[in-house]
């Protein structure tokens, strides 16, 4: 039972490109203001904070193994004597870089193989489809980590793996974005007009999918994130001395008795940083996707 | 005097906006229903009917309030009952029957489990006297081997039975009063006539009282005794079928029978320019701006409903003065007999889905002469718009040949040269996929200028698009919105303006006005007529809408199950139909609202 | 059951063409592992495994003792041949016998993902009923954001915590696992699982709960349902019968999906927690460089993956009824 009312005036004049239209409603949304300035503190305190350490990050013995907080050491000492808040403020990198990075692959590769899935429909849209869901039956993290037995632990190697292993996921998203979009008539319309299959792709198709191409590329951002620093503490991303959060927690884990703050503070950092990711996520798919005008007015 | 089963009185809804701030949708009805007789409801989309129809449930949808009013049924009013009293209600004294009913069905459980639901909860009937209940409820609805379908999930149905069954599950326990809200809409014309029928058996046999709603001004009237007609939220006129049909009083009233074709004569329409608004308009007459016949002293009061003698009300400040009969006089005028010559001939082609049994199309030949307005009507799943579909390329046949002006024609569009493709142009049927949401309207107006049209320099573009806009009977400042922003009757002007653009030969039309209101299908029919006569333009105009082929061509085709049934011109197909499957279209058709026998018998 | 002769023999086909498909896939995967993990030539594998500096004589007793040097197929052929009769090889670290070094850990593992699936499935469909009933509410929304914070997560961040909370605070749950499954009594062994599974349970009922919401909300919005509720049908039956049925379909595609999830989460988990699951044993593979031990446990996994995934298309299949009735 539909009801027809008319829509409060839709002539918005924020008809303006993708970006802009998502960075304004997330302001207005109470996750994007929780998510947003916390994203911020965290990236300032990533890129920078390596600046504030007070100590080298990878000189051993500075401090006695294990101890607790004091005044000199704020977060105390790791395993090996380390200061934990100079490793905290210098290991940050990876969990946003690399996943980033791995994303931004996974959205070249796997949008591109999901459009063209989607717009040629048939052989093309089933050998691809049987292909992701074939993928798709094995848990991202098994794979990586069989890839990366073999091919080694260099960043770009992560990206590439990393990227490559989210493929199907993003490549789903996107033929799901693009198949109703490719049966509306203005798609028809131009493919009777003799439209090149780039030129109706670019300008037919991909405006009405960028919305929620983005929301799934801030979705997947943070995904990326949990992933990479997992990595990370299984001991295949960076590797010693590297002080990246999720080798802390790795090396840190047999301290939690004598001092939980080795492994607490770079845990905490990881889910600080991938809860306000989440939260910009949140806003961008649920509140501004809803009003930028993908729906239709009643008649 | 007969006793009321249901009234109503100045029922209001409104809906709460994301900011807390109400929208009055409906202002003031109130009707009533009495037993063995039909109130119809009369009103275009966005004129309130749905949220009416909840209200005389007692309830509203989500994000609806009733704000004031009383709807009474046997001395209580349902308005202020609790939940329980009005779940004890529902469905058994009172049945709500949605639009294209089949979708209430539980696609998950059994026919039988569905049936005996409300039959035990509201009859208190349990084993036998169940069982037996739910076989009778679908023998009366006209199902085979009742025993064995209570086993059956619904998809094992086809279309029809579903709706059948669907009517049955409805009114189970046999409701005193009936709120029927479009419940024939949007299904095939001869579906649609068996289940009208079966809805008239039940309401004479039951004596129920029934509220019919439909934006479909002929079929309700051969249904209702009275007739309540709706606008932006308001009654603006009531009164008996008859009277309504032969003497309206008010402009709207009239204006929508103008608008209908028929499908018995060849009758010109009338289309009503710009649309309703969305809401109820309190400080004037909210029909105003669209009033051929409205004055300074109509946008300066809200008119109140008058009663007149012969229980008859209009809302109109004016009415005493205007007189008009309700249709027009003069037929409508069709373009110049076509040339001898054939434009486009289709010979045995044959189109196939990858995923169906049978082909869409099967052997269909068919010439079309240059000049000449052609209708291909068929019901759904008929093959018709895969033709069109052909006939651009977009749809290449299996099988057979196309030819265009002499010349044969490659199946895909993509191997067609630009000129064939400049001069086949289609229009399609949804306003709301025709055109691209992210692009303007001028953007969207420019590409065929581009592609099309090497008579236009670059700097003329913007002047050529304005014209075209002209045309279609829009203002030029229409560029630079955004479809979304457009009401589906304007978006359809666009795509017409945009086929035109190119100065077609051939234009192809795909139920271009069956997802338009009837007062905005005329607009739109009409400009299509002049446009085609203007550049000499022949087209082709698929529909399942008997009234709008009998309008506006000169020649039917009938095809079923992707067969040619029929082929002749217009007026005789009509008068005097030969194949069996049009004589029960034609059959189908419900009366035109007026004529004799269009009315049920007080 | 109403279901003919025909029908039967359809669902039959259906079972037996989905049965083929995830062999066919455990096949596809082990060898693409086997690929994967044998694409170092095997000088480098040696050098790998004996360190850089091993002497050139060293490394070529190496490649002869583990037939290193043998083309690729001709490997896999063998591989696959000892696998299916139980030999799954010996690790290039230890240099003892892969399959009875796993098989335990295959039981722990899948009891652990066990545990947790009997615990997640009935408490995050409840709670996901139960937010679809009251949705809107304040007590949705406030459920519905701490669920969607915990989902972003790491699992190892989430077992952390609940280290930090059971283990530290309360000092009630040992914060690892090894020694108590490797020495101690039933009682201590069936502790050391509660914090793992705690942890997964946490980690996977996020998805669970809001798969489950949202599928019962579409189906209580949907015209079906609100057709039941103006034919006068008590709210219960309504729930149930039309909105939970509804749902039924993508619940129990989500409950598989959370099997899924569940046996991909032991990896971690059992790392954190030093579990000796196979999870345990894969991390320490992939880190030693033993691509024996890899290739035997990336296949038993993979393997337990897709008979996951499996049983849920089948139990799919068998309830909805509609489903069956595809070719």
């Amino acid at each position: 039972m539909s009801v027809a009312i008319a829509p409060p005036s839709l002539a918005s004049p924020a008809q303006d490109g993708p970006l802009t239209r998502v960075w304004r409603p997330i302001l207005g949304t109470r996750e994007g203001r929780m998510g947003v300035p916390l994203a911020g503190v965290m990236v300032i305190l990533i890129v920078v904070g390596r600046f504030a350490a007070p100590y080298p990050p990878d000189k051993i013995g500075v401090a006695i193994p294990g101890s607790a907080p004091s005044w000199e050491h704020l977060l105390g000492a790791d395993g090996l004597g380390r200061d934990v808040l100079s490793r905290f403020l210098t290991g940050g990198t990876s969990v946003l870089v690399t996943p980033l990075g791995a994303v931004s692959v996974s959205f070249l590769l796997g949008g591109a193989l999901g459009l063209l899935a989607a717009y040629r429909g048939g052989v093309t849209d089933q050998v691809v489809s049987r292909l992701f869901d074939l993928l798709l039956t094995i848990p991202p993290l098994l794979t990586v980590l069989v890839l990366l037995a073999s091919l080694g632990r260099s960043p770009l190697i992560i990206i590439l793996v990393v990227g490559l292993v989210f493929i199907p996921w993003v490549g789903r998203v996107a033929r799901g974005a693009a198949q109703p979009v490719v049966t509306n008539d203005y798609v028809h319309a131009a493919v009777a007009r003799g439209e090149s299959t780039w030129w109706i792709l670019r300008r037919e198709v991909l405006p009405n999918i960028a919305a929620p191409l983005i929301g799934a590329f801030s979705l997947y951002l943070t995904s990326g994130i949990v992933f990479v620093s997992t990595l990370s503490f299984l001991g295949l991303g960076d590797q010693p001395p590297s002080s990246s959060w999720g080798l802390m927690v790795a090396e840190s884990r047999g301290l939690i008795l004598t001092n939980p703050a080795a492994a607490l503070a770079p845990a905490l950092g990881i889910a600080v940083v991938s809860v306000s990711f989440m939260l910009i996520a949140d806003a961008v798919t649920r509140h501004v996707l809803r009003d930028t005008g993908q729906g239709r007015p009643a008649r | 005097m007969t006793e009321e089963a249901l009234t109503a009185a100045g029922v209001s809804v409104a809906y709460r906006r994301p900011d807390g701030s109400l929208t009055t949708v409906v202002s003031g009805v109130s009707l009533t229903l009495e037993p063995g007789r039909v109130v119809g409801l009369v009103g275009e989309s966005g004129c309130g009917k749905t949220s009416l129809a909840l209200a005389c449930m007692g309830t509203a949808a989500e994000g609806g309030v009733i704000t004031c009013g009383s709807v009474t049924l046997d001395g209580l009013d349902l308005l202020t009952a609790p939940r329980t009293v009005l779940r004890a209600l529902w469905g058994d004294r009172l049945a709500h029957v949605p639009q294209n009913p089949a979708t209430s069905l539980n696609p998950a459980t059994r026919i039988g489990r569905q049936l005996a639901q409300p039959i035990a909860t509201h009859l208190g009937l349990t084993g036998k006297a169940l069982h037996e209940r739910a076989t009778d409820l679908l023998e009366r609805v006209g199902i085979t081997h009742p025993t064995q379908a209570l086993r059956r999930y619904p998809h094992e149905f086809s279309g029809g039975q579903e709706q059948r069954i669907a009517l049955a599950l409805a009114l189970s326990c046999d409701p005193r009063v009936l709120i029927l809200d479009e419940p024939t809409t949007g299904l095939d014309v001869t579906t649609q006539a068996r289940i009208v029928t079966l809805l008239q058996g039940i309401i004479t046999d039951t004596s129920a009282a029934a509220l019919y709603i439909s934006h479909d001004l002929a079929l309700i009237s051969t249904v209702a005794d009275r007739l309540l007609v709706m606008y932006a939220g308001e009654i603006v006129e009531s009164g008996a079928t008859r009277d309504l049909v032969h003497t309206p009083r008010h402009p709207y009233t009239q204006a929508l029978l103008a608008a209908q074709p028929s499908a018995h004569e060849r009758r010109a329409v009338r289309g009503l320019p710009g649309r309703p608004p969305g809401h109820v308009v309190i400080d004037r007459c909210s029909f105003a701006p669209r009033c051929r016949h409205a004055e300074p002293e109509c946008v300066a009061e809200h008119p109140v409903l008058q009663p007149l003698p012969g229980s008859r009300a209009v809302r109109c400040v004016r009415h005493d003065r205007l007189e008009f009969s309700a249709q027009p006089v003069d037929a409508w005028a069709l373009p110049a007999e076509p040339e001898p010559v054939h434009i486009l001939e289709l010979d045995g082609l044959w189109c196939r889905y990858r995923k169906q049994a049978e082909p869409a199309l099967s052997d269909f030949s068919l010439a079309i002469a240059r000049g000449d307005t052609v209708a291909v009507v068929g019901e759904s799943g008929s093959g018709k718009s895969t033709l069109l579909r052909a006939i651009a390329g977009l749809h290449p046949p299996g099988e057979g040949i196309v030819r265009f002006q002499g010349y044969r024609l490659a199946p895909a569009v993509r191997h067609r040269p630009d000129q064939v493709r400049r001069d086949i142009q289609l229009v399609f049927q949804d306003p709301d996929s025709s055109l691209n949401p992210r692009q303007r309207v001028g953007e969207i107006l420019s590409r065929p200028i581009r592609l099309f049209r090497s008579d236009v320099a670059r700097h003329e573009e913007a002047h050529t698009v304005t014209t075209a806009l002209d045309q279609v009977g829009l203002a030029a400042s229409t560029a630079r919105r955004y479809p979304n922003e457009l009401s589906g009757g304007q978006r359809q002007r666009v795509a017409v303006a945009r086929a035109f653009l190119a100065r077609p030969a051939l234009l192809l039309c795909d139920e271009v006005t069956s997802a338009l209101d009837v007062s905005v299908q005329a607009t739109v029919l009409e400009l299509i007529a002049d446009l085609a006569a203007t550049f000499a333009t022949t087209v082709i105009f698929v529909s399942h809408d008997l009234a709008v082929v009998r309008t506006i061509c000169r020649r039917v085709v009938v095809i079923r199950a992707g067969r040619l049934c029929e082929d002749g011109q217009a007026d005789d197909v009509f008068r005097a139909p030969r194949h069996a499957y049009t004589r029960e279209l034609i059959a189908a058709i419900p009366p035109p609202p007026g004529a004799a026998g269009s009315r049920r018998a007080t | 059951m109403h279901v003919t002769i025909a029908a039967s023999a359809r669902t039959g086909v259906k079972v037996l063409r989905q049965l083929a498909a995830a062999l066919l896939t455990v096949l596809a995967v082990s060898a693409v592992t086997f690929l994967a993990t044998n694409i170092k030539s095997p000088e480098d594998v040696a050098r790998s495994t004996l360190g850089r500096n091993a002497a050139p004589e060293q490394i070529t007793a190496f490649v002869a003792a583990n037939d290193l040097a043998a083309p690729q197929p001709e490997r896999y052929g063998r591989w696959l041949g000892d696998f299916v009769q139980g030999d799954w090889g010996t690790s290039v670290v230890t240099d003892q016998p892969i399959a009875p070094e796993l098989a335990p850990r295959i039981g722990r593992t899948l009891l652990l993902a066990g545990v947790s699936f009997l615990v997640v499935v009935p408490l995050g469909i409840a709670l996901g009923g139960y937010l679809a009933w009251r949705w809107g509410s304040r007590s949705d929304v406030a459920a519905t954001s701490g669920l969607t914070m915990l989902s972003a997560l790491p699992e190892f961040v989430v077992g952390l915590g609940a280290i930090l909370v059971f283990s530290v605070v309360l000092g009630v749950l040992p914060p690892e696992s090894s020694t108590a499954i490797a020495f101690g009594t039933p009682q201590a062994q069936a502790q050391a699982y509660v914090l793992p599974a705690l942890t997964m349970v946490l980690v996977a009922a996020p998805f669970l709960v809001r798969l489950t919401r949202a599928s019962a909300r579409e189906s209580l919005t949907a015209t079906p349902t609100r057709a039941a509720t103006l034919r006068g049908l008590g709210r219960r039956v309504v729930f149930w019968d039309y909105g939970m049925r509804g749902a039924a379909v993508p619940i129990l595609n989500a409950t598989g999906l959370t099997l899924v999830h569940l046996l991909g989460g032991t990896i971690v988990v059992e790392n954190l927690f030093g579990f000796p699951g196979l999870g345990q044993a894969l991390v320490t593979a992939v880190g030693t460089g033993d691509t024996v031990a890899v290739q035997a446990i990336a296949v038993v996994t993979a393997s337990l993956f897709i008979a996951a995934s499996l049983l849920t298309d089948l139990l799919a299949t068998v309830f909805n009824p509609r489903l069956r009735d595809i070719r």
